[in-house]
């Protein structure tokens, strides 16, 4: 299985392996982590995985912020 | 500019953030494999309900109508092709919902309930568009009758509150008209109306929009509009969505009425998406379930029992013909749908009848249980009397000499057919149709030339109205005429004949 992580640049390696092995906690040990970049997610990281999001991103809660705002 | 507190919009905004918690985003999402014609084909997605909205990367909506086995099948609820492949989609887990309530009185909306009146919408409750129809154990009987204010209908082929009377005719005869006359009727009454108008050209719903605006029916109207640039996947929904908005109402006690305009062209724009979709096509290359199509949606209207409110919802669907062929596919089958219908033919139409209704072919078939006391006692017996008239009318038109009973029913069905013609936005109340059947009943009418009787009618209701306003008061109000009423009636239409000379 493999699972796509984007992450801002200048993440440090420690915090990358810090999301990986949480994901094999969850999914076990056979998985193949694709880095992306990406400064426009801000701060936080989008993983992929199976189909599914997890979104945890700076750029998307302040989109989610600005939808509370603007409603 | 001051009216817009800086203070005042600060404290709402940050009420607005506190009431709202930051967390993680998870969602499923699919990719768009192929797509073309308003329909997409999605890869991914594998929990997906039937009837699921997804929402495209571009911001656009579709609806999943096809499950299968590492697809899905989506129509685009959008004009154009706006979404492209590869882009992603994300399933929302909410099936296609209208906002429902008081709110939407007055209003105009798209199937998908975003307002087209230029005014915020803001609604408290919402309502999925397909819901199951009111179990029989939730019926009742339909025994109110709904006043259209056409005396040919409400004489003749009476609707009832909760029934489904088709409106059925080839173009240009009238269907429309009888549908908004019907609307206006209820000015007075507490029927709600709903509108919906089904791939139709915006010119003709923006004067139906007037005209229901001018005679200040809007107010408890919404009108539900699809108009025939949108996405057929719009025009399918939009009577659906109606319904929803109808059955909100019903559901609180309330007495709805539901124009479909038209079936005909709904039935066009479901076959549209299901060819795009690659449903295998049946009979004129509509799908397999063009039938349940329809059955669903107008098994919805229904009379509801006391104990659930008794709100009831009455249908009048509009199927147009073509050549006044009435045993084609869609209209045979709304035909055997609906509880009777009502038949407009064009050579009554071009012929000066109007409303162009064919009585012969026209029938109601719960409504009779549901008309009024006065009404009645009152048109009892005029179907078989102009259906008497129409077939001796054949023979007397070879000139042949006549005997003095054939003469009187020729003239008794030409006065009957000319007091059913009736002028556009004209409705007649309970006891003006009461008083004008009477008359014609007690044969006051048989001595007056043709071309003289809607003057002698219109001073005649006047008269009658004012001499026996108690029982016109009583008629109109209880829709109730003992023997003394009738009597009272009878007398002051006497008194005016003798009082009238031409």
């Amino acid at each position: 299985m493999t699972i796509t992580i984007t992450v801002p640049a200048n993440i440090t390696d420690e915090t990358y392996n810090e999301i990986c092995e949480g994901f094999k906690k969850r999914y076990g040990n056979d998985i193949t982590f694709l880095k992306e970049t990406d400064e426009k997610i801000i701060g936080g990281f989008i993983a992929e995985a199976n189909g599914i999001v997890y979104d945890t991103t700076i750029r998307s809660k302040l989109n989610m912020v600005k939808k509370v705002i603007t409603e | 500019m001051s009216e817009y507190m800086p203070e005042g919009i600060s404290a709402f905004l940050k009420k607005r953030l506190s009431e709202h918690t930051v967390q993680t985003i998870k969602y499923k999402y699919g990719t768009v494999i192929k797509t073309g014609d308003g329909v997409a084909r999605i890869s991914g997605l594998p929990e997906t309900k039937y009837g699921e909205l997804l929402r495209f990367e571009n911001g656009t909506y579709g609806m999943v109508l096809d499950l299968e086995e590492n697809r899905l099948g989506a129509v685009i609820l959008d004009t154009g092709d706006t979404v492209s492949e590869g882009d992603t989609v994300i399933g929302t887990g909410r099936v296609a919902e209208v906002p429902v309530g008081n709110e939407l009185l007055g209003r105009v909306v798209d199937p998908i309930g975003r307002p087209l009146d230029a005014r915020p919408l803001i609604a408290n409750e919402y309502s999925a568009l397909e819901q199951p129809a009111p179990k029989i154990i939730e019926r009742r009987p339909v025994d109110t009758p709904l006043k259209t204010g056409i005396l040919a209908i409400d004489s003749m082929i009476p609707i009832g509150m909760g029934q489904r009377e088709l409106i059925i005719g080839d173009r240009q005869t009238g269907k429309t008209s009888i549908a908004i006359d019907t609307i206006l009727n209820q000015k007075d009454s507490d029927v709600i109306c709903i509108y919906c108008a089904i791939g139709q050209k915006a010119s003709t719903v923006s004067s139906v929009i007037d005209t229901l605006k001018s005679k200040g029916a809007l107010e408890y109207t919404t009108v539900v509009v699809s108009t025939a640039s949108d996405s057929p996947a719009m025009q399918y929904l939009s009577p659906f969505s109606a319904t929803s908005i109808a059955e909100h109402f019903m559901k609180n006690g309330k007495n709805v009425l539901v124009i479909y305009d038209d079936l005909s062209k709904h039935a066009v724009a479901y076959r549209t998406m299901s060819l795009l979709l690659h449903r295998p096509p049946g009979r004129e290359a509509y799908p397999g379930d063009i039938f349940y199509l329809h059955s669903r949606l107008l098994e919805r209207s229904a009379c509801l029992s006391k104990d659930l409110g008794g709100g009831t919802l009455t249908a009048l669907p509009i199927i147009e013909t073509m050549g006044g062929n009435i045993s084609a596919y869609v209209p045979t089958n709304v035909i055997s749908i609906t509880d009777g219908q009502i038949y407009l033919e064009n050579e009554l139409f071009n012929s000066g009848i109007r409303p162009a209704i064919n009585t012969g072919l026209s029938v109601s078939r719960v409504g009779r249980a549901a008309q009024s006391n006065s009404m009645k006692k009152v048109s009892g017996t005029l179907r078989i009397e102009l259906s008497k008239f129409r077939e001796m009318a054949v023979f007397a038109r070879f000139g042949s000499d006549v005997d003095v009973t054939t003469a009187k029913m020729l003239k008794r069905g030409a006065v009957l057919t000319e007091l059913f013609k009736q002028e556009k936005s004209k409705p007649y109340s309970n006891f003006e149709e009461t008083a004008l059947l009477l008359a014609y009943k007690t044969g006051v009418f048989e001595d007056i030339e043709l071309k003289n009787l809607k003057k002698f009618c219109s001073l005649m209701l006047e008269y009658v109205k004012t001499d026996s306003s108690a029982a016109a008061s009583k008629i109109n109000t209880s829709g109730n005429m003992d023997e003394s009423d009738e009597r009272a009636l009878v007398s002051s239409i006497l008194e005016f004949k003798e009082s009238y000379n031409e």
